[in-house]
């Protein structure tokens, strides 16, 4: 090994080390780690609800959560075009947020027309069981499930996604009781005997109310075909798609008070789902995690004692180069004095060769 | 997969859930033979029920004319495309079907064979209107027959199916059959809009509300059954194409039951492309003017024998034939039996109580000209 590789690698260690440490202290991003359980990190006053991008993220170490194509009910997900998602958690005294992060070329946000379908996450939330659990739990087992849909979210941000949105200047000849003028806006035309016309929205259908409140669903589910929008909703959330990738925040309080809501604690476990609405995904056409352990607890804080091993390793492996590269010189030396030498003993040599010339 | 018996097909088959009749199924013949493609039925049920913001593309009940019409575009031959060939067994006295239906040619992790249209496939409701099925020329006209060219009005609505391929199909169980009656409904209080229905249904007669953002259907005017009274579409027809009851299986079929007649006695009423496997509960007379070959790949195999029985009811062969097709829509009450009285057909409703009564030969009274009593001409003496 030359001198040049030795500071090379001693570089190297160095910044693994320094970055290690930066990460650790939450200064920086972390390095997504697949594993079965989820570490919540806890933070001092409010959490970033609303806001994926928010630097507090970088506080809570991320999970590589892998994605299969739904294939227990049918219809099934033929392929999983969403194979991974990224998670982390934070939490504060009463309240937890999820950030799941994912990679999703197109940004679905509109079902208003015959094929538009929702990008939508969801997060399923139980108490630890002894029995098995599987997708969307069972009689024995209720589960509470968040879903955030991107064209809720739209509506909410944008404004009710109408028909003249979809297919402006149609024309059509009149909606009974309806008030107004052309297009006629919903829902503020259709009051009264007008709203029986819309018969999701008559019906309190929350997929057909056109003033969301929010972009996160929050349901029940005893297994596949049964779940329902709750009747208190006290999920939050927000999503934002750039370049490629969504980030969405889904959050709620640990304990809502309400009985449809697992209460959120150690050792919970989690299990998240995904939809791509430009791949037509929509109800169990979608792409599923194994459970994962929901953790609240760490250990003690052991980052003063880690800074100091570290700087023990940085100051080792300086040292053990520094020797490294002098005990290099010694070797170098002795190889000198054997080549004088041979020199010497080859030189009188020469000079008996010139006699017999 | 649950096994169940189609007796359309004359055989069992698979479907998602068990058997599980209604104590009454609804049904309605349409004597394709007198549509004349008013689309009054068409009308009729806009008006009614889809005149909503959302709804503005949905017809639940539309008439095109076919060959080349259809609503939405080429939602026959898509499906038997999908299907792709497909054989009956006639050697058993009820034509048995030997291929698959569109839940047993479903690829795996489906429950249906299906597709979905996109909006601009609902926009030409009205494409191949009264066309026929060649161009006119110099050697192909109108007048001879039988027709050298042809065409026929088709009015659809739901055909409210023994086996709902939108039921099956919808993994939120938001589609129900009601036992009462049969009638297939959505929840609107359940349904989500994932659209499986809109893709399941060969018939493409669920449809999704650009507003509300849920699917929708015929409702076969329930408010109206649930009174005796037929559908909008139904009791509206200009045509008289219509009679409206309740069908039996084949085993059970009663006589003087309208349906069962026309459909089990007599096997004029055909389903729709029974060979899907859904056992429609909507049946045709099918047209004894049009090609028989397109006629059997739309109504099965009983369509050439439903034609010759058509025909025979003008040769005075089929008094009580021509005694139920009078009944057609000279009442709006839902019948539960008919009775042929020397000259006229009769009608009961549901409680078995007499509700209409046509002659089967209209009296023809020519009165004179001129009305010497009020001193006036008479602008009508028939």
């Amino acid at each position: 090994m030359d001198k040049k590789t030795r500071v090379v690698l001693v570089l190297i260690v160095s910044f693994a080390v320094v970055l290690t440490a930066l990460q650790y202290q939450g200064w920086i991003s972390g390095v997504a780690a697949s594993g079965s359980s989820l570490m919540t990190a806890e933070v001092d006053g409010e959490l970033p609800v609303t806001d994926p991008e928010n630097v507090l993220w970088n506080k809570a170490t991320p999970i590589d959560v892998p994605l299969s194509a739904q294939g227990i009910t049918t219809p099934t997900l033929r392929n999983a075009t969403i194979d991974t998602l990224e998670v982390r958690s934070l939490r504060n005294d009463t309240h937890v947020a999820f950030r799941i992060t994912w990679t999703d070329a197109t940004k679905n946000n509109r079902t208003t027309t015959n094929l538009e379908f929702r990008d939508a996450v969801a997060i399923q939330i139980a108490e630890k069981s002894s029995e098995p659990l599987i997708c969307m739990g069972a009689s024995y087992a209720r589960m509470h499930i968040m879903q955030w849909k991107a064209d809720w979210q739209a509506d909410i941000e944008e404004g009710f996604r109408d028909l003249q949105h979809s297919f402006p200047n149609f024309w059509n000849d009149y909606y009974p009781y309806a008030m107004g003028e052309p297009p006629y806006r919903v829902p503020e035309d259709f009051s009264g005997e007008a709203s029986q016309y819309l018969v999701g929205y008559h019906v309190g259908n929350p997929f057909s109310d056109p003033l969301k409140v929010t972009a996160v669903e929050d349901a029940v589910a005893e297994g596949f075909s049964t779940i329902e929008t709750q009747e208190v909703q006290n999920a939050v959330g927000r999503g934002v798609w750039q370049d490629g990738t969504w980030s969405v925040v889904i959050a709620r309080a640990m304990d809502t008070g309400d009985s449809n809501d697992t209460v959120i604690k150690e050792e919970n476990i989690v299990a998240f789902a995904v939809w791509d609405g430009d791949g037509h995904d929509v109800g169990s056409r979608k792409a599923t995690s194994t459970w994962i352990t929901f953790r609240t607890e760490e250990g003690p804080d052991y980052t003063l004692y880690l800074l100091i091993i570290l700087l023990i390793i940085i100051v080792a492996v300086i040292v053990a180069a520094y020797i490294l590269s002098r005990r290099g010189k010694r070797e170098e030396e002795p190889e000198k004095t054997e080549e004088k030498t041979k020199k010497v003993k080859e030189e009188p040599k020469e000079e008996k060769g010139s006699d017999e010339d | 997969m649950a096994d169940v018996h189609n007796w359309q097909l004359n055989r069992q088959m698979k479907y998602q859930y068990e058997e599980s009749r209604p104590d009454k199924q609804v049904s309605a013949v349409f004597d394709i033979n007198k549509c004349i493609a008013c689309q009054t039925c068409t009308m009729a049920c806009k008006t009614t029920w889809t005149s909503g913001k959302g709804q503005e593309y949905m017809f639940w009940n539309s008439v095109e004319t076919k060959p080349w019409g259809s609503y939405p575009m080429g939602w026959d031959v898509r499906i038997l495309d999908k299907l792709g060939p497909q054989n009956w067994d006639k050697t058993t006295d009820l034509a048995t079907y030997s291929g698959k239906t569109i839940f047993e040619k479903a690829p795996p992790g489906e429950r249906v064979e299906g597709w979905r249209p996109d909006d601009m496939d609902w926009a030409y409701p009205n494409r191949g209107e009264d066309e026929t099925n060649e161009a006119i020329d110099d050697t192909k006209y109108h007048l001879t027959i039988p027709h050298a060219i042809w065409n026929f009005y088709f009015a659809r609505i739901c055909m409210h199916c023994t086996y709902p391929a939108c039921l099956a199909a919808c993994p939120r169980k938001a589609i129900y059959k009601r036992k009462e009656d049969g009638i297939v409904l959505i929840d609107q209080e359940r349904c989500r809009g994932y659209r499986e229905c809109v893709r399941a249904c060969p018939y493409k007669r669920a449809m999704y509300n650009h507003v509300t953002r849920t699917s929708e259907k015929c409702i076969f005017c329930y408010p109206a059954v649930e009174e005796g009274q037929w559908p909008r579409c139904m009791r509206n027809c200009i045509g008289k194409i219509r009679i409206v009851g309740y069908v039996n299986k084949p085993e059970d079929s009663v006589p003087d039951n309208p349906i069962d007649f026309l459909v089990h006695e007599k096997k004029i009423a055909l389903p729709i492309l029974p060979q899907l496997g859904l056992e429609p509960n909507i049946y045709y007379i099918p047209p004894i003017h049009s090609d028989l070959k397109f006629s059997r790949q739309m109504f099965g195999p009983g369509a050439d024998d439903a034609v010759q029985t058509y025909k025979d009811i003008t040769n005075g062969n089929e008094p009580e034939l021509r005694a139920v097709l009078l009944l057609c829509v000279s009442t709006d009450k839902i019948l539960g039996r008919f009775e042929l009285q020397g000259n006229e057909a009769v009608g009961f409703d549901v409680s078995d109580t007499e509700v209409v009564r046509v002659p089967l030969k209209e009296p023809v009274i020519v009165r004179d000209f001129y009305d010497p009593v009020h001193d006036v001409y008479r602008h009508n003496i028939t």
